[in-house]
């Protein structure tokens, strides 16, 4: 080997140390970042009404058939937690299949939020929208936020119950239509829909959900969506069986505060 | 809790004279006979993964690939990661580094294909030279403008011939056909002696985005 090629070689070796450098700063996931530049971290929260908040205020065992308008929910929790501005863009009743995503563009237009949540498809259910046309507004949407270089992040829905139970069926399948578009264009999710199978005491008669009514969480429901986003937005995994503490260590919260509870059972 | 905010490391003049020595400069193997850039414009798909055999790109809407090298008789694989469009594309090594956009809707009929090729036309001193390819269906309903003159034709997927422009600022506008109204406008730089291709991407009545790429200089 003669002295170019042994110098070509160092090169090459140095080459590819300092790309595995490069490329393990590129894969940064983190969501708490300041992608436009403007020295603040914003989030949009994008919904129906349980992005709205209906339905907050209310406790475990209260008795209501029609959940109260309360604006609130899960962006203003998630605001405290993580203490960065977060934009709560609910509409309650909304259809995202028909007017949501319309809706979605227009704001974006003038938004300056760095990442975009959007947690949308329970009133589909109600008019029974086709999940592939579902999947396919919602990936218009996903691409419309890349494309106007925001950060996306979707939510699961969680099953309704009791006096709207009937909406499960289509709610499961737009689930799994988020998780598999999540999956696809590699964005970060927020499984309410898992933290609700941990979390609640009785998956039939949920008790993270004003209750007979069975659509819109109560106050303790709210918390276990901002816990699950916090968790998101700080790269943590919520499920795992020490997922509640690390959320709890990160935001300097005291032990116990996370109520989102781990589905992994762990063999001593 | 303060806000967090992450700091991007981004490499330096070192790192990049490695990685162009790496690559060009160390006696590798022969370089490819040509190259292909793809755009993405169909914007109800999952991003399109790319492949020339020994690198994957994935490619979301909106985004232009970089050129990705091709040799003769080795096929680019080009497949929407929703499984609705797939196929295979072999050059012939005469291109000059063509474009390769991909539009419509995503299914197995609905996304398309076409090259680009790339325009030899003189140009004059003060000039460069812009088209505009229409990849937004329904094109009856708006006019594309340039520089506030219409553009004679712009029918989905079929781009207009190259058209020389002052070299400086040009605005591209898309008007309502039936109110005249402005739905959409965009500035682009171009400066003399360049050309550019410039693709309008979206869906009428929601959602426009132009993509600007510039022909490589010889």
């Amino acid at each position: 080997m003669n002295f170019l090629n042994t110098i070509c070689l160092v090169f090459k070796l140095l080459a590819v140390v300092m790309l595995l450098q490069a490329s393990a700063l590129a894969e940064d996931t983190s969501l708490l970042n300041d992608l436009n530049g403007d020295k603040e971290i914003k989030i949009l929260c994008f919904g129906d009404s349980i992005t709205s908040g209906v339905g907050d205020g209310t406790g475990v065992g209260d008795f209501v058939e029609r959940a109260p308008s309360v604006r609130g929910g899960y962006p203003a929790r998630l605001a405290n937690l993580l203490g960065v501005i977060v934009t709560n863009a609910g509409l309650n009743g909304e259809v995202f299949t028909e007017g949501g995503l319309t809706r979605l563009v227009n704001i974006l237009r003038s938004s300056d939020a760095d990442t975009v949540t959007i947690m949308a498809g329970t009133n589909d259910a109600v008019f029974q929208v086709n999940s592939s046309a579902f999947q396919r507004d919602l990936q218009r949407a996903i691409n419309i936020v890349h494309a106007l270089g925001k950060r996306v992040v979707l939510i699961t829905l969680p099953a309704p119950c009791c006096n709207h139970s009937g909406l499960a069926l289509f709610t499961s399948t737009y689930t799994a239509a988020i998780r598999r578009l999540a999956a696809l264009n590699a964005i970060q999710l927020a499984d309410i829909e898992r933290a609700w199978k941990s979390t609640c005491r009785n998956l039939k008669e949920c008790e993270l959900y004003n209750l007979p009514e069975g659509l819109h969480p109560n106050s303790r429901g709210y918390k276990v969506i901002s816990q699950v986003l916090a968790a998101t937005f700080l790269g943590i995994d919520i499920f795992e069986p020490e997922g509640a503490e690390l959320l709890e260590d990160a935001l300097g919260l005291e032990h116990g505060t996370v109520i989102v509870e781990s589905d992994i059972v762990t063999i001593q | 809790m303060n806000q967090i905010l992450s700091q991007f490391s981004k490499p330096n003049w070192f790192t990049t004279l490695l990685l162009v020595l790496a690559v060009t400069g160390c006696g590798g193997s022969s370089s490819p006979k040509t190259g292909l850039r793809v755009i993405n414009a169909v914007l109800d798909s999952a991003p399109f993964q790319i492949s020339n055999g020994s690198e994957n790109i994935s490619l979301g809407f909106a985004e232009i690939s970089e050129i990705i090298p091709v040799n003769n008789k080795e096929p680019v694989s080009i497949k929407a990661q929703d499984g609705n469009f797939s196929f295979n594309l072999i050059l012939t090594g005469e291109e000059n580094s063509p474009l390769m956009l991909l539009y419509g809707s995503s299914s197995i009929s609905g996304t398309k294909a076409k090259l680009l090729e790339h325009s030899d036309i003189k140009l004059h001193s003060g000039q460069a030279a812009v088209r505009i390819v229409n990849a937004v269906e329904n094109s009856d309903e708006f006019k594309l403008l340039l520089n506030n003159a219409a553009v004679t034709s712009s029918p989905f997927g079929a781009p207009s011939e190259f058209k020389t422009v002052a070299a400086g600022n040009l605005k591209i506008s898309v008007t309502d056909s039936l109110t005249e109204t402005t739905v959409f406008s965009s500035e682009i730089e171009t400066p003399e002696g360049q050309f550019y291709t410039v693709v309008l991407a979206g869906e009428y009545n929601l959602f426009f985005k132009t993509v600007i790429i510039k022909q490589p200089t010889s």
